[in-house]
């Protein structure tokens, strides 16, 4: 019987102790607070403290924020300068791959036609003939038809414009 | 010699610079079309249509009746451009802006980056300023109604004309009921001929 007092007094004394506790902590709080301030400004305040230097780095200083405007002359002048520039990088790459047949778009290393690193498989008079795809490890690897091409004179005879010609035989010829 | 080639290159090089280009300031409010296109003309239009609408409507006064002659307080919200062209809306945003704030029947509240960049320099007072001079957190003016709108256009042609014609929609809501307490719109229409 006593125990069961004893419990029920310790409960008493715990749950009055818990209430001053809290209720300091409220009156605290509500004494922090400015006439009108909202209870959850700290929420607000922890939020822009973790990034109150990325929000004020610029400040004093002009945001650029532009777009580019229509204008038909700039784009004309553009255009032209893109031509130019193009026609520039066209006569370097011409003259920096020059192969058998000078100028020849399809005759350089960089033809898609003819050896070239990005292509998996060789077509054309590569593959006849002359057991390119044979002797020359043709199909696999990049440059297989550049090594033949220059141990072998002859391709020049069966040289195609369009660069793919199965039969072996130009259509110049 | 030498010197009649300089000095008669220079001359040439002078002429030459001064036909290319030639600017002139003009008077802001003088109407100049060129391309058609969305320019200051139609801006000017939109902005003073809408500061005629929106501060001579019911809403203001039956917002002072039922809140003891309080001022509304508005933030503006985004605009959005569902027409072909770039279109910048502040331009006539911020022509009601400030008209809402000569008038002295509204209240203008910060919103979007700007509002950002407030609070973040009001958090850093919190670590930097002196206590009597820092700004607290939770202050801040709630806003009672938010602006919003939208720009559509229209756009006819034929060989070489051309008919534009542009709508320019604002709207204004009760932020606390979501009521639509205002609408306004501007009609344009232009024609081009190419």
């Amino acid at each position: 019987m006593e125990t069961l007092k004893y419990r029920l007094k310790r409960l008493i004394c715990l749950a009055l102790f818990s209430t001053i506790i809290v209720g300091n902590k409220v009156i605290k709080a509500q004494e922090d607070l400015a006439p009108d301030q909202n209870p959850n400004y700290k929420k607000s305040l922890e939020k822009y403290m973790a990034k109150k230097d990325e929000l004020t780095k610029n400040e004093g200083t002009t945001v650029q924020a532009t777009y580019k405007a229509i204008d038909d002359m700039q784009i004309r002048q553009e255009n032209k300068d893109l031509r130019k520039s193009n026609r520039q990088d066209r006569r370097l790459a011409r003259i920096n791959n020059r192969g058998y047949y000078y100028g020849s778009p399809y005759y350089n290393n960089n033809s898609m036609y003819y050896n070239n690193s990005g292509y998996p498989y060789n077509y054309g008079y590569n593959n006849y003939g002359y057991g390119g795809g044979f002797g020359y490890g043709v199909g696999f690897g990049y440059n297989n038809y550049n090594r033949y091409q220059n141990y072998n004179p002859y391709n020049n005879y069966y040289h195609s414009s369009y660069g793919v010609n199965s039969r072996g035989y130009s259509r110049h010829h | 010699m030498k010197q009649i080639i300089l000095s008669s290159s220079i001359v040439i090089a002078l002429m030459m610079g001064s036909c290319n280009r030639k600017v002139t300031r003009v008077n802001p409010e003088k109407q100049i079309d060129l391309s058609g296109r969305w320019n200051d003309v139609d801006s000017r239009m939109v902005a003073d249509e809408m500061t005629k609408q929106i501060l001579g409507e019911k809403w203001l006064s039956n917002f002072s009746q039922a809140n003891s002659g309080k001022k509304p307080v508005v933030i503006c919200g985004f605009i959005k451009n569902k027409s072909s062209e770039h279109i910048e809306a502040e331009t006539f945003i911020k022509d009601i802006e400030r008209a809402f704030i000569n008038s002295g029947l509204v209240t203008l509240v910060q919103g979007g980056d700007k509002r950002q960049e407030i609070r973040g320099e009001r958090a850093d007072q919190q670590e930097n300023a002196a206590q009597s001079t820092m700004k607290k957190f939770g202050l801040e003016m709630g806003a009672d109604f938010m602006l919003q709108g939208d720009i559509n256009s229209i756009i006819d042609s034929y060989k070489r004309d051309k008919v534009v014609f542009y709508k320019i929609n604002l709207e204004l809501s009760n932020l606390q009921t979501n009521e639509v307490v205002w609408l306004g719109d501007k009609e344009l229409k232009k024609t081009v001929r190419n």
